[in-house]
């Protein structure tokens, strides 16, 4: 049982979600405890239950049973006010194509309920971060992959969120946009927002993240410091391979 | 402000789609000149429309000369004796029917004028047989002769044109022999009184047809069902509920795409996004509505169609147009929050529209199906925004009646809407 303190961003107590018609749930009793400030490293190979646990900590979906807070704060009774403090990067390029990426910030600004000069003013200095200033015209269709997946970043980092949570951000991108991607975030995080992360990089994840776990079949396997754990001399890559062994996953 | 956003973000992502405008507007403005054009002839009336008739003549008498005259002198027909510049003859006639190339034709065979002079003039002697002063009652001899014309007919015409082409023809045929009895019997007194006495045939008839339609007060004349006054608004309905297919497959790339999850996670409720959807595609509706009547009223008077009347004005013409455009979007909404695949929402969307539209009385009136289908028929949203273009367009309703008339397409509109949010909200 995880105790929540006023340190933490996130706290999961005994969460289970059990899809309909699947026999196995797909998050199993799972309890961890997200610090603030961390940048946290959310493993496990395919079906392990981390787009679901990811899910039911954005408000996607609603868990079997279990409770998840946010901030010390509760989806069923704070729904909105949690909202407001968490940013999602979907795995999928949630973007309107034929839209320019001024239009989509307008879209996804106004919907978050800020207002058109906040929206112009975070668009600018986002485009400015992630070199996008002279595309802002330009629909998302004509945009190369990497162009779009970093617009699917700065979407959700339109209202400051506190947390941002990201489902595998960097899959299937250029060397160079994976790169201002991960210094971005760096950076984000050492100006003191919290960040929870999935991805099968584990060597990115060894970089990035400070804190891990690595989950397998919904049940939580390893929890800690990162540093710790490959104060062994192994790497992240060794023990996720030691713990979920070298079956495939399909 | 967040449905603002919404709106403006429809109205984006549709005036950039260029399939999607085509099957909104293109499509349908194609269909209802296509299917005016097509159904105007059937919409016609008979006595309208001059139907080329092949006619062999194998009697020389005056009587057979009468018959042709009469043929030409209605309006139904025209008569073509000659074909490629030669004189038909019975077998040729027979041929070129059942070749399809015309629909009918008539033969007057050999001895039909005397044949049907001696039936007249004994007809006429039975009637006048002792009733001169003196006379004695005499029983007349009645010719034991049947004459008859050959009517030729396509075997794949309908019954209706059939039934329609034998009442005219006897209709003429009746006439010819009333005037022949009139005739023998105006010459017949005349030789026994040698007064000619005056007889004056109404051709019309003694007792008149007086057809009025049953519109409300508000029309200032009858407006008849022609081919565009039936397809502008049956093809406008059949458009507007086609909505579906280019709303719900926005809504189902919207998923797939993870924008609609992504929203779920924003601090904003999700009927910002399904009612900014809900007045986009309502407006485009009207829209859809005003183009089709634009070109009824101004198009189709140029391709010699009747020119589309509006009958109780453009105010309740919106107004229905407004509504329908609700009762289809959503429709639309549900069946694109319903299904999770692009494929399932096209299938299913297209089906149950042309499903809706063919009970629902856009394709064939309701009037002449069964009882049973009529009955279902009536429970077709498609069906009601028909019954409320027709309210405006051929029984002159006034606006009030016509909202009370469309209780039942805002009604549906709002359960489809209300049940989208649902299904959204549980998924």
């Amino acid at each position: 049982m995880v105790t929540e303190t006023r340190f933490s961003a996130i706290a999961i107590s005994d969460l289970v979600h059990q899809y309909n018609g699947v026999a196995q749930p797909a998050v199993n009793h799972l309890n961890l405890s997200i610090p603030k400030g961390a940048f946290y490293g959310l493993l496990g190979p395919n079906g392990a239950g981390k787009t679901t646990t990811i899910s039911i900590i954005c408000g996607i979906l609603k868990p079997t049973s279990g409770n998840v807070s946010i901030l010390g704060k509760d989806w069923k009774t704070d729904a909105t006010a949690i909202k407001k403090s968490i940013g999602f990067v979907p795995q999928e390029i949630a973007l309107y194509d034929t839209m320019t990426a001024t239009e989509n910030f307008n879209f996804f600004g106004q919907m978050l309920g800020l207002d058109r000069k906040s929206i112009a003013k975070k668009a600018d200095e986002l485009m400015e971060a992630f070199g996008l200033s002279e595309h802002r015209g330009k629909q998302l269709q004509n945009y190369s992959g990497g162009m779009k997946r970093r617009v699917n970043l700065m979407v959700a980092l339109l209202h400051g969120p506190e947390i941002l949570i990201l489902d595998e951000p960097t899959v299937g991108i250029d060397v160079h946009s994976r790169h201002m991607i991960n210094t971005y975030l760096k950076e984000l995080n050492t100006n003191g927002m919290t960040i929870v992360y999935t991805s099968h990089q584990l060597d990115e994840t060894e970089k990035l993240c400070d804190q891990v776990c690595i989950i397998d079949n919904g049940k939580l396997l390893i929890e800690g410091s990162t540093a710790e754990l490959i104060s062994d001399g192994h790497s992240l890559h060794h023990h996720f391979i030691e713990l979920t062994g070298k079956q495939l996953r399909d | 402000m967040k449905l603002l956003a919404s709106i403006k973000k429809e109205w984006l992502l549709l005036i950039r789609d260029k399939g999607g405008l085509g099957i909104l507007f293109l499509m349908p403005m194609v269909l209802v000149v296509v299917m005016a054009v097509v159904q105007d002839a059937p919409f016609r009336d008979y006595q309208e429309q001059q139907i080329p008739v092949l006619f062999v003549n194998n009697d020389s008498g005056e009587i057979s000369e009468q018959i042709m005259k009469a043929i030409e002198g209605g309006k139904t027909f025209y008569v073509i004796d000659s074909l490629n510049g030669q004189r038909l003859d019975s077998t040729q006639l027979a041929k070129s029917i059942n070749a399809g190339d015309y629909q009918i034709g008539i033969i007057v065979n050999q001895g039909l004028g005397s044949e049907l002079k001696q039936v007249v003039d004994a007809q006429v002697d039975g009637m006048l047989a002792g009733l001169m002063p003196g006379d004695e009652a005499i029983e007349v001899e009645q010719p034991n002769l049947e004459p008859y014309i050959t009517l030729l007919v396509d075997p794949t015409t309908k019954h209706t044109f059939r039934s329609s082409i034998r009442s005219a023809i006897k209709q003429f045929l009746s006439k010819l022999e009333a005037k022949m009895i009139v005739d023998g019997l105006t010459t017949k007194l005349a030789e026994m009184t040698g007064k000619t006495p005056k007889v004056d045939l109404s051709s019309n008839g003694i007792v008149q047809l007086r057809e009025t339609t049953a519109t409300s007060t508000i029309m200032a004349s009858d407006v008849a069902n022609n081919s565009t006054q039936h397809n502008v608004p049956a093809w406008t309905v059949f458009a507007m509920f086609f909505i579906v297919i280019p709303l719900a497959g926005n809504m189902v790339r919207e998923r797939t795409a993870g924008t609609i999850v992504r929203l779920r996670t924003m601090p904003t409720s999700m009927f910002h996004f399904y009612a900014g959807k809900l007045m986009t595609y309502s407006t485009v509706g009207l829209l859809q509505a005003l183009l089709m009547i634009s070109v009824g009223f101004w198009l189709m008077p140029l391709l010699g169609l009747a020119q589309l009347d509006l009958g109780s004005g453009l105010i309740p013409l919106l107004y229905v147009s407004v509504v329908a455009g609700f009762a289809s979007t959503g429709y639309g909404l549900l069946i694109g929050t319903a299904f999770k695949t692009l494929h399932q929402a096209a299938i299913f969307g297209t089906v149950s529209v042309v499903i809706m539209a063919a009970l629902g009385g856009i394709w064939v009136p309701l009037y002449i199906m069964s009882d049973t289908m009529i009955f279902i028929g009536h429970l077709s949203p498609m069906n009601w925004a028909m019954e409320a273009f027709n309210d405006v367009f051929l029984r002159g309703d006034a606006l009030l009646q016509i909202i009370f008339g469309t209780a039942k397409l805002w009604l549906f509109g709002v359960v489809c809407f209300g049940a989208s949010l649902i299904l959204e909200r549980n998924r």
